[in-house]
């Protein structure tokens, strides 16, 4: 047998679900956002946290539509549509929302919000992000990843190679400090598997107004292959 | 868009649009949830599908974006465990070599198996990988050519030389 009549007759046995061309139909039109079916892993580390002080607005089903009215997103100045959201929920109710910023074809940059930080129901908040800040970032981090054998190494710039597979496996990832050439100091983590792994940055900065509003100032994001 | 207009596509189309997202995150759930936000794209679309080919072009494109951008998704991404593969193959591949093959297509890296997919199943020369992937068509055949060998590797016989 050919090669190629052998991959579409093994794989012409996967199917979809009958159902999902009527649940598309059913959907509210007006809906802009929906919870996945899929269980994700929730990361406390290195996602975009707005910390403020307040009670800790649990983002479960029933009020993240309400923390999102409460947050604004602007993207290189121009407020993001509310359907740039991506909302990722595990079965226990914990929820995140990821917006997309832009992709190189390979490399895909996101910023992802983690809810299980502090959000003070009573206040607004804005994030602001600017991708040239992002893609700087990315540029200045001082090691790669890799992939090899099954296992996940940090290069770094002098080649010396860390293998974190164990530790990038877990939620918060493995986390690397530097300090740049003006002293100042950064982190980054690396999260995944040999096989699909991406760097995550979290350098957010939060301002209380006058009026109360606290705004969050970040260049947040994670980038991966 | 017309009910009935989007029906006809959507069942002409969900399975291989299922198969690629799955080539992605190896997850039926996850498949699911790529193929309902792409019909979902597609049934709000106001775009005028002029062809058939068009159609597909745009339908797969969507769906290899929204597969990269749910992986994205996953802060922690979840990674499938071969044992769950193993018993979706034995559930849906009752053929040995079939079973065979689905596992080691999914054992390769995901940018080999999406490159192999499209060429394989979906018929694309490696120019239309390149586009449809944003990638060189040289990626496209060095990845090619790797997943080959590991495919040769792995199934021996049943995988021909014959490119």
């Amino acid at each position: 047998m050919k090669n190629k009549e052998y991959y579409q007759k093994t794989f012409s046995r996967l199917t979809a679900s009958e159902d999902v061309i009527q649940e598309v139909m059913n959907m509210d039109q007006k809906k802009v956002y929906r919870f996945t079916k899929r269980t994700a892993g929730i990361a406390a580390a290195a996602a975009l946290t707005l910390t403020a002080t307040g009670a800790a607005y649990a983002a479960t089903d029933g009020n993240f539509a309400e923390l999102l009215e409460r947050i604004t997103i602007y993207i290189n100045g121009e407020k993001a549509a509310v359907s740039d959201y991506d909302i990722v929920a595990d079965e226990n109710g914990n929820s995140q929302f990821v917006i997309p910023i832009g992709s190189d074809g390979e490399n895909f940059t996101s910023i992802a919000i983690n809810p299980d930080a502090a959000f003070d129901p009573n206040l607004y908040y804005s994030i602001d992000v600017d991708t040239d800040r992002v893609r700087e970032q990315t540029e200045e981090v001082p090691f790669t990843l890799e992939g090899e054998n099954g296992r996940l190494y940090l290069v770094e710039k002098d080649g010396s190679r860390l293998d974190i597979t164990e530790a990038a496996a877990t939620d918060k990832g493995y986390r690397y400090a530097w300090t740049d050439e003006d002293g100042k100091e950064h982190q980054a983590f690396a999260l995944g598997t040999p096989e699909e792994h991406f760097i995550a940055f979290s350098a957010n900065s939060v301002e209380i107004d006058a009026d109360g509003t606290v705004s969050g100032s970040t260049n947040a994001a994670m980038e991966g292959k | 868009m017309d009910e009935a207009v989007f029906t006809r596509t959507a069942k002409a189309y969900k399975d291989r649009l299922f198969a690629i997202a799955f080539h992605y995150c190896r997850s039926r759930a996850d498949a699911e949830d790529i193929l309902q936000t792409v019909l979902l794209k597609y049934y709000k679309s106001e775009k005028e599908f002029v062809t058939e080919e068009y159609l597909r072009n745009w339908l797969i494109r969507v769906t290899i974006n929204e597969s990269k951008r749910l992986l994205l998704s996953h802060w922690r991404r979840r990674t499938v465990p071969l044992e769950e593969l193993e018993e979706y193959a034995a559930q849906t591949l009752p053929i040995p070599e079939e079973s065979e093959l689905f596992l080691a297509v999914l054992a390769l890296p995901q940018k080999y198996r999406i490159v192999v997919h499209l060429y394989y199943y979906e018929e694309y020369s490696v120019r239309e990988i390149a586009d449809l992937l944003a990638i060189r068509e040289t990626t496209v055949q060095t990845r090619l050519m790797r997943a080959r060998a590991k495919l040769r590797e792995k199934l021996k016989e049943a995988w021909n030389d014959e490119e």
